[in-house]
């Protein structure tokens, strides 16, 4: 039971193993605070989805399965996007599109379809706790290195003083305010976890030829 | 796979969709007053910072923010005509609000220091590059000069468009020439040149397209504007 919440964490990361979930990882990184509730949407979405989709999976006509879990999740996600609107409204203007793009996040389909089609209710919501939890190490990581290296600040306070305001000495790293400064952030952690845990990296792509892609 | 009836089928979807749209509109439902009480304090802010007073800002204090905005001097400015609506309450007046496009009426806003205007907020909107872009841009009392630009509400892409918000951004617009000599829109947003034109603002890289478009619309509503303002500012006449 514990399992299938720590397991996601590291050593089947939905992002570093994966590779689910990129975009709005890559997009939302650039703070601490909207990569912080983002990853707090993301663990609300992808516990009502594992939880419902486990509760109904007996229920659910196989014809029409995949219809349903996502009107199951996009209903949840139009709720957490309400919710933002009326009690982060500051921080659902930064996250903007985002959080209604966390219908089209792998992982909550990917969850309900791999795990929660086929588990009770307890190991689903510990599945979707470990795979959330997952998804919010890796974003608070990148947004942790992000603003402190861009801004000089992690959650708007001033950690390193900045030379342009007065006798500061840091000057803000310009890339990490910018989208690619995730990718290349999160290619260095799955390196450094793929150090570490040998056993997480691919086989090469068979025909060595074929281009071969994943999407996020 | 066993056969499954298709009554089921249907049932099966039709209460699942019964029970998603109940929760989702009792969300909104229960939501919307707060979601519209914050947007009105929003606007109250993006005014009073065109205005430039910039003191309430920071606090985070909402009822100081609407004071200040209480304390201009809003009117409602039938631009056809060229004079004010009395009638109509300014400071509750939101002509973005209606679902018609009626640009006829717009409330426009003066800050004043003993009784002498000091800026004139205008309200600005239009087309960026998926969304709607909506601000005010606010003059000098000189009435050619910009004091300010504030981007009240947009729906451009987070982390490359949505930086027309950045404040070193919005800081290159103070002092640009709204008017050249002629009396001709002269502020303009464009990439290159040598800056010796004194309406012209730099774009922002990466975000080309978003910045000139808020330029673009800054210089449509300029000129909409422009008779009024000249005639506001010939000699006699005051705001």
């Amino acid at each position: 039971m514990l399992r299938h919440l720590t397991h996601p964490l590291v050593s089947e990361n939905p992002i570093t193993v994966q590779i689910l979930g990129l975009c709005s990882a890559l997009a939302v990184s650039s703070t601490l605070k909207p990569a912080f509730i983002m990853s707090v949407s993301v663990v609300a979405v992808l516990v009502f989805s594992n939880v419902s989709v486990s509760l109904l999976r007996n229920v659910f006509p196989r014809s029409i399965r995949l219809i349903l879990e996502v009107t199951l999740i996009a209903s949840a996600v139009i709720v957490v996007d309400e919710v933002l609107k009326a009690f982060a409204p500051e921080t659902a203007d930064i996250l903007t599109v985002f959080v209604g793009l966390i219908v089209t996040n792998c992982i909550i389909l990917g969850r309900a379809e791999a795990f929660a089609m086929h588990h009770r209710v307890a190991p689903s919501l510990a599945d979707a706790l470990g795979n959330g939890l997952g998804y919010a190490l890796v974003l608070l990581a990148v947004a942790t290195a992000r603003e402190l290296f861009g801004h000089g600040t992690l959650l708007d306070v001033q950690i390193l003083p900045l030379s342009e305001a007065e006798g500061g000495w840091y000057r803000p790293n310009q890339m990490m305010r910018f989208a690619p400064s995730a990718f290349f952030l999160i290619g260095l952690i799955i390196w450094g976890v793929r150090s570490v845990r040998a056993e997480q990296v691919e086989a090469g792509a068979y025909p060595p030829a074929s281009p071969s892609y994943r999407e996020g | 796979m066993a056969h499954e009836p298709i009554s089921r089928t249907l049932a099966v979807a039709v209460a699942i969709a019964l029970v998603c749209s109940v929760m989702v509109s009792t969300a909104v439902y229960l939501l919307r007053p707060i979601q519209i009480a914050y947007d009105l304090i929003d606007r109250n802010r993006a005014i009073v910072a065109a205005a430039g007073i910039e003191g309430v800002l920071q606090g985070g204090d909402d009822a100081a923010v609407v004071r200040a905005f209480l304390d201009l001097d809003a009117r409602v400015l039938d631009l056809d005509s060229g004079e004010f609506l009395d009638t109509t309450d300014a400071h509750g007046y939101d002509h973005w609000a209606g679902t018609t496009d009626d640009a006829r009426l717009v409330p426009v806003y003066v800050s004043r220091r003993d009784g002498a205007a000091t800026r004139l907020v205008l309200p600005v909107h239009g087309r960026g590059m998926w969304s709607t872009i909506y601000g005010y841009v606010a003059l000098d009392a000189d009435l050619t000069t910009v004091a300010a630009l504030v981007i009240h509400r947009h729906g451009e892409t987070p982390g490359v468009g949505d930086r027309i918000q950045d404040p070193a951004w919005r800081a290159k617009w103070r002092g640009k020439r709204a008017f050249g000599p002629d009396g001709a829109v002269a502020i303009h947003v464009a990439r290159g040149g040598n800056g010796q034109q004194p309406g012209r603002v730099d774009t922002i890289t990466g975000a080309t397209v978003t910045s000139e478009a808020v330029g673009q619309l800054v210089a449509g509503w300029l000129a909409i504007y422009s008779p009024w303002l000249s005639r506001i500012a010939a000699p006699g006449a005051r705001i």
